[in-house]
C-alpha cells in the first residue's frame, strides 16, 4: 500500500491542489477516469466542509496558523481510500445518516446544501466521523481490481 | 482555480466567459462579473463554460446564484458550450432540467 499525506492551509485556493493531488494520486491505482472524475469532486466537497467549518469555531481553532487540513490517501491495488480530517467542528456525524440523493432536493434552485449528498452519491464508501478534536471524512473508490460495492 | 473571467458582447446577451475552476475559492469572483454585467438593468447574459473544466457544488451554487441575480433584474439567462465532465455534474443534481442550453453561441444568438 502506498500512502500520500498533503497538509495545506485551510483556505479556498489550496481546494485546487488538493483535487490535484487526490487525482494523480488515484491515477497511480490506474482507477478509471470516471471514478477519478468522481473521487476529484467528491474530495472537493469534503474539502471544502473542512474549510468553511473553521469559519465557525472559536477558541484555539480561530488561530490562523491552526487551520490545516489533512488529506491522506491510501493507495491499493483494490481501492484508493482518502480521508480528508480538520481540527474544527464541521459535519455532525448525524447528518451523514439524512443526507438524500444528489437530485431530490426540495428545491433545484437552492444554492447550498449539495455537498454532502454529492459525496455520498459519488463515491463506492463514505464515512464521517465527527469528536472534539475535529472531522474526518473518509471516501473509497474501488480499483477495477476491487470489490463492487453492495451498498454505501 | 479561476485563471480568468472574459466578458463580451454577443446580439442582445452579454457573454461572461470564467476561464478554469468554479468553486470556493473562484465563485465570488465569477459573483463579481456577472453583477459587473448588470450595470444595465434587464441584460441577458449567457454564461460559456467552454473553458471550465470542473466545477463542484459551491460552483454550481454560485451559478444558481447569478441566475437568480440576472432573472431577478428582468434578464435572461442561460449556458453555453459545457464540457460534457461539467455538464454532468449539472445532470447530478437536476440542474440541466432548469438551465437553457446552447451547444454554441450562434445558437444562442439565433434563439435569442
Amino acid at each position: 500500500m502506498g500512502e500520500v499525506v498533503l497538509d495545506v492551509p485551510a483556505r479556498p485556493e489550496y481546494l485546487s491542489l488538493v483535487r490535484q493531488v487526490v487525482a494523480a494520486a488515484a491515477a497511480v491505482q490506474m482507477v478509471r477516469d470516471e471514478r477519478i472524475d468522481a473521487l476529484r469532486l467528491a474530495v472537493s466537497e469534503a474539502t471544502t466542509n473542512a474549510i468553511e467549518s473553521y469559519a465557525d469555531v472559536g477558541g484555539a481553532a480561530s488561530d490562523p496558523r491552526g487551520q490545516r487540513i489533512v488529506v491522506r490517501c491510501n493507495l491499493d491495488v483494490e481501492r484508493v481510500e482518502v480521508e480528508v480530517r480538520d481540527r474544527a467542528g464541521g459535519i455532525d456525524a448525524d447528518v451523514a445518516e439524512t443526507v438524500v440523493d444528489p437530485g431530490d432536493l426540495d428545491d433545484p434552485n437552492q444554492e447550498r446544501g449539495r455537498g454532502l449528498p454529492l459525496m455520498r452519491h459519488l463515491a463506492d464508501q463514505w464515512e464521517i466521523t465527527a469528536g472534539d478534536g475535529g472531522t474526518s471524512v473518509r471516501l473509497v473508490v474501488f480499483t477495477p481490481w476491487g470489490d463492487q460495492p453492495t451498498d454505501d | 482555480m479561476l485563471m480568468d473571467v472574459q466578458v463580451c458582447a454577443l446580439g442582445s446577451w452579454t457573454v461572461v466567459a470564467p476561464i478554469g475552476e468554479l468553486d470556493l475559492a473562484s465563485v465570488p469572483r465569477l459573483r463579481q462579473e456577472v453583477l459587473a454585467a448588470l450595470s444595465s438593468p434587464g441584460g441577458d447574459v449567457l454564461l460559456d463554460l467552454a473553458a471550465v473544466d470542473f466545477v463542484d457544488s459551491v460552483g454550481l451554487g454560485g451559478v444558481v446564484a447569478v441566475a437568480k441575480r440576472v432573472i431577478g433584474a428582468g434578464g435572461r439567462f442561460a449556458i453555453a458550450r459545457p464540457e460534457e465532465r461539467v455538464w454532468a455534474v449539472f445532470r447530478l443534481v437536476g440542474l440541466d432540467k432548469v438551465f437553457d442550453r446552447f451547444d454554441d453561441l450562434d445558437g444562442a444568438v439565433a434563439g435569442g
